[in-house]
């Protein structure tokens, strides 16, 4: 086996996760190299996809999939490491240049959603577009339901193997949950391993019954602290709610409960006592994503007063030191009527206001000096 | 508008000026920073903390043309131009780039003594403790020792004031044989003080010119000793043609005139402050609520100091611009703003 090969041009129709009408790739980090087909049927058979999975076989790196390379050239665990481990080996019957059907489909759900999480953006949640509104915040168009996946899925589904399921919130969704039943009903999720991304609010009945006739679930749990910090990050979430629904899925053998948190200048300091959490009630934790947008929460805006608070562990994401954090906090404080400080005390340091005032200052100063 | 409301916003608008190369930037390399929320606050929070001479941009530098130092000439210019301080008469001058390297020669010469430094002058015990094993800090002048070395910067950083018995100090090193070098830095620009420098115990004086005139990118500070160090120390002057330099800048900047201007600037933002102004004509006296900003905090030095001021430079320097910003003459006080 070559060292430049992934199974994923090989199985998978992916998009972009956070974007409508993005045409397909093999997988979210794929970086097209043309313009693409628009269709699923038309990707799959395209000279681009064609061409990566040919050089992939010559043990060459497409360019498309310079993301992984790079990654690895750090001394990282790429994508394309981590789903080989798991999928090379299956599915090896599929490695030539034209396989007949994909086995994995990336299933977006669009951006609605039932929280307006802090550290989330304007087109990937519907709540949280709405808070940006409130706030004059600036934001894309949430985007929609893939409805081009999902009648892919109903057409072809006796040859899918998984799906991935993405928001927004995908069990918000009532064509999700429609499609889900489909795919009961024309017992097809008996073949089928979901991947599910959730915020874990609204595991009802009906979803546990739906979710217990696949194969197979790998249900994702967005956690980011433990009780008040999580539902200060999360605003409308319930902690009790959300580790009851945890409990209960764990139960099923054909469900896993996995916890994934985003690292943000909000959670930081608390994430120990996630890792902590996690550890005492037996979940693992996949590889946390790190916030990039909105920028001000990106964890390398934490207050230098706050930086030698830090875990060992996370000093890596502090990165340089600035400031804008506190702003964008006091901003969605005030539109949430909720206080950083009363949630997490550690925000309360000594210099917090005097920071707040001289960044009203800082701005106003740079609106001066424009004009001088 | 509260005074550190007012003067923090100053520091805001200075620190973010000076990163867009829109007011006059320091003579350090702290002084050079991005224009970036922590890189301006990070200069705001010690932009009255740092002493340093106003840029002023009508000061002329002569031309240096490398030629052969007089020390002799540099000496009796000297005499003359800093008559009302004290009498340097008796001491031969050299050119050395910093006080830094007078110091490190006094400790050099004396390797095998003790060096006492006052409790105050936390830069010189900061400094010279990396050169010398033997510093030490004394609180009472009974502490030195025999045959010892004593530092002392008059005034003294610490409070900008020289003591009283300042005399009784001399006469203990008289009678102990403990040699002394005095740094006149902060003389320059003190209004009221002079020193009798005519004692048996001192050996060495420090005159750096960079808290008086903004020269500390040249790197101009002279010493003057009683000792003969020997036939050939003309030849270690650090830099040729400065003599000639100091020399015409003497003759253009006379010491009271100068020293007289900035002091009408001192007042001028004393008064608009309501800030009792300092000794030396850079600095104002601070109460606490402006403790951010006093020079031993910004050193990180020894907090039980009773050094309350502040340094004025940079308002001074950017006046108008000030001016332009808060839409004020500065006629009234800051709490009309």
């Amino acid at each position: 086996m070559n060292d430049t090969l992934c199974i994923l041009p090989f199985i998978s129709l992916d998009r972009n996760a956070d974007s409508t009408n993005i045409p397909p790739a093999p997988c979210c980090l794929y970086q097209a190299q043309s313009k693409t087909a628009e269709t699923f049927e038309q990707y799959w058979h395209s000279d681009e996809i064609v061409s990566v999975r040919s050089q992939m076989l010559q043990g060459k790196q497409p360019k498309g999939c310079w993301k992984c390379f790079h990654e690895e050239s750090l001394g990282k665990t790429s994508m394309r490491q981590s789903v080989n481990s798991g999928r090379l080996d299956a599915h090896k019957t599929s490695l030539n240049t034209h396989p007949d059907h994909p086995v994995q489909v990336k299933m977006l759900a669009g951006a609605t959603c039932n929280l307006a999480c802090r550290m989330c953006v304007g087109h990937v949640s519907s709540k949280v577009n709405t808070v940006w509104q409130a706030i004059g915040r600036p934001s894309q168009d949430p985007y929609k339901y893939d409805q081009q996946a999902d009648q892919y899925i109903r057409n072809n589904a006796q040859h899918i193997a998984y799906i991935d399921l993405m928001g927004g919130e995908p069990l918000y969704h009532k064509k999700l949950i429609a499609l889900l039943k489909f795919l009961v009903d024309s017992n097809n999720a008996n073949h089928i391993t979901l991947y599910l991304t959730t915020n874990g609010m609204l595991i009802k009945d009906e979803i546990k019954n739906l979710l217990l006739k696949f194969k197979k679930v790998v249900s994702i749990f967005s956690l980011d602290g433990v009780g008040v910090v999580h539902e200060y990050i999360r605003p409308g979430s319930e902690w009790q709610t959300i580790i009851d629904n945890m409990s209960t899925l764990r139960l099923f053998d054909n469900i896993d409960v996995l916890v994934q948190p985003t690292i943000s200048v909000l959670n930081i300091l608390r994430l120990p006592e996630l890792d902590q959490w996690c550890k005492d009630n037996n979940y693992h934790m996949t590889q946390k994503c790190l916030v990039h947008n909105p920028i001000e929460l990106h964890p390398k805006q934490l207050p230098i007063e706050l930086r030698e608070k830090v875990h060992s562990d996370y000093k890596k994401f502090l990165e340089t030191k600035t400031y804008p954090a506190l702003g964008f906090i006091k901003q969605l404080d005030e539109h949430w009527g909720t206080n950083i400080k009363t949630a997490m005390p550690e925000w309360d340091f000594e210099t917090a206001d005097q920071l707040e005032n001289d960044l009203v200052t800082y701005e106003k100063v740079q609106e001066f000096l424009n004009n001088e | 508008m509260n005074r550190l409301e007012f003067l923090r916003e100053c520091a805001i608008l200075i620190s973010s000026a000076q990163s867009y190369g829109k007011a006059p930037k320091g003579e350090s390399v702290w002084s050079i920073f991005d224009p970036d929320f922590t890189g301006v606050l990070n200069f705001a929070n010690n932009i009255f903390a740092e002493t340093r001479s106003v840029l002023n941009k009508d000061f002329e530098v002569p031309p240096n043309n490398y030629t052969w130092n007089d020390n002799k000439k540099l000496g009796d210019a000297l005499s003359d131009w800093i008559v009302s301080k004290c009498n340097t008469q008796g001491f031969d001058w050299q050119v050395v780039n910093h006080t830094q390297r007078t110091l490190i020669e006094c400790v050099a010469r004396n390797y095998d003594k003790t060096v006492w430094i006052p409790a105050e002058s936390y830069w010189q015990q900061d400094y010279l403790s990396a050169y010398h094993k033997d510093v030490r800090v004394y609180e009472s002048y009974d502490q030195i020792t025999k045959d010892s070395v004593l530092i002392i910067d008059l005034p003294t950083r610490g409070s900008l004031q020289i003591a009283q018995d300042i005399d009784q100090l001399f006469d203990i090193c008289d009678a102990k044989n403990v040699q002394v070098t005095l740094d006149f830095t902060f003389l320059l620009i003190s209004k009221s003080y002079s020193i009798n420098v005519d004692r048996e115990c001192v050996k060495c004086i420090n005159i750096g010119f960079s808290k008086l005139w903004p020269l500390v990118a040249h790197g101009y500070t002279i010493a003057g000793y009683k000792q003969d160090f020997g036939p050939h120390k003309d030849h270690y002057n650090l830099q040729k043609g400065v003599c000639n330099q100091l020399i015409q800048l003497m003759h253009t900047y006379p010491l009271q005139s100068y020293v007289k201007d900035l002091e009408n600037k001192q007042i001028k933002w004393c008064n608009f402050l309501d800030l009792e102004p300092g000794d030396c004509v850079l600095h104002a006296i601070a109460p606490a609520e402006l403790s951010l900003y006093w020079t031993h905090q910004y050193w990180n030095a020894n907090p039980q100091l009773e050094e309350k001021q502040i340094c004025l430079s940079t308002l001074f320097e950017n006046e108008d611009m000030i001016k332009r910003y808060f839409n004020i003459d500065l006629s009234g006080r800051f709490y009309d703003i």
